[in-house]
């Protein structure tokens, strides 16, 4: 069940409350598994930082959208006491996704925002997002969405053979190694 | 006169120009000396400002990755070197330059005469030493060795507020660096609570790949040997600090 006192909307609703015009933004990350998922454990919801996803199409007007810089600066200035902030942007080109992953992806539910629209990457993008280290806390977060049941495995197959990559070495070499462990999990 | 608000116009003017003649990989809107040298286009914008430290270098011509690349991983859209770039420091040079100004002398840049003179340095009420330092070496930012050392020397400052390096370090995903150089840091600045601080910070992935980071030796000063043929300590580097150093706006 969806906290409503959680980090992540307590950080969502601060910059909502900063925006003057309407904001769509595509959260990923443990903040997106714990607002896009009714099942989300409780740790989830106390992730100090709400992750974004740039799209490509949107950077230029995102760079020059002096608002959202605005908002996103008041945000963090007004939560600075207390350890939460938001400044994890990234270009979509810098995550593991699949090449057609903006078509895929979710609304999240309004939560009593004003201007924001939230998104999260479908399911099996989510999963490939969190295969680029090789980190414990990433893996426990696939073994959560490997449980959900709004993918269908044969995608996820595919995109474990398609996904687009970073060009870096690490993050290359952890996307093998996940999907390595991966594999013999789905079904066939 | 406060010119800095025509610079950040003019900039991005030029900022856009740039842009348009990206696929001209050697494009210098100003001929210098360097032209003849062969230099690359990274080093001459270093040696000698193509438009001061105002100009973004095209993303065709940055030959090196960036710091969140080197150390495995990819770069964000950074607020805070937005911000910087607004201010007009878009380059290396125009941060070591700032940086020299508070003190950073050991890797003061040669474009310091020409840039000085062009434009103000925001002052430390517009950018702390904290995100100075921070935006050095930001997970966005160029992974330059001069500008990673220098980032460690600012921060080695007695006027520094470490709660804030830590939340910056976090929101610019810098924390696995300064770590890097907090072990370094630990036994020549043990009086400086920043470097426990950061060591304390559970450290998530894989630790940073040998040699893409300074060497540890780089943050600090080691003479040779004396005529009596004693060795000299090292030194950790830290901002020599002028008598008038932090200023504000408002005075």
């Amino acid at each position: 069940m969806i906290q409503e006192s959680s980090n992540p909307l307590r950080i969502l609703r601060t910059f909502d409350r900063h925006l003057h015009g309407p904001c769509e933004l595509i959260v990923y990350g443990r903040s997106a598994l714990a607002l896009g998922f009714d099942s989300a454990p409780d740790s989830f919801f106390a992730t100090m930082d709400v992750d974004a996803i740039l799209p490509a199409r949107d950077l230029a007007l995102i760079e020059s959208n002096d608002d959202f810089w605005r908002a996103q600066a008041e945000t963090n200035a007004e939560l600075d006491a207390s350890g939460l902030y938001f400044t994890h942007l990234f270009e979509d080109r810098q995550v593991i996704l699949r090449q057609d992953w903006l078509e895929h992806r979710v609304a999240l539910p309004s939560f009593g925002l004003v201007h924001l629209r939230l998104f999260r990457p479908a399911t099996i993008d989510l999963m490939l997002t969190k295969m680029m280290r090789i980190d414990p806390q990433d893996r426990a977060d696939i073994e959560f969405l490997l449980a959900q049941k709004d993918y269908d495995p044969a995608e996820l197959r595919i995109a474990l053979n398609t996904a687009r990559l970073p060009p870096v070495p690490e993050i290359a070499e952890a996307f093998a190694h996940h999907r390595e462990w991966l594999l013999p999990h789905l079904k066939a | 006169m406060d010119i800095r608000p025509v610079a950040q116009s003019a900039g991005r003017v030029v900022d856009q120009c740039l842009d348009l003649l990206r696929p001209l990989c050697f494009f210098r809107p100003f001929p210098n000396r360097a032209a003849s040298k062969s230099l690359s286009l990274r080093e001459t914008h270093l040696t000698r400002p193509l438009a001061s430290d105002f100009v973004r270098p095209a993303s065709s011509v940055r030959s090196m990755p960036t710091i969140a690349e080197a150390l495995g991983s990819t770069p964000h859209v950074s607020p805070l070197l937005r911000r910087v770039r607004q201010l007009g420091l878009a380059t290396p040079a125009g941060l070591l330059r700032v940086a020299a100004e508070r003190g950073c002398t050991h890797y003061t840049p040669t474009t310091t005469a020409s840039s000085a003179a062009l434009f103000a340095s925001p002052t430390h009420d517009v950018l702390s030493d904290e995100e100075l330092a921070i935006a050095m070496i930001s997970g966005g930012q160029a992974c330059d060795p001069a500008l990673i050392r220098c980032a460690v020397q600012l921060l080695s400052g007695d006027t520094i507020n470490a709660t804030r390096v830590i939340t910056l370090a976090h929101q610019e995903r810098c924390v696995p660096l300064l770590q890097h150089a907090a072990r370094a840091a630990l036994p020549l600045d043990s009086d400086n609570p920043l470097w426990s601080r950061l060591l304390a910070i559970e450290a998530r992935g894989a630790p940073p790949p040998v040699g893409r980071l300074p060497h540890p030796s780089r943050f600090m000063s080691i003479a040779g040997r004396t005529r009596s043929g004693a060795a000299h300590s090292p030194r950790w580097l830290k901002p020599r600090r002028r008598t008038s150093a932090i200023t504000s706006s408002s005075s």
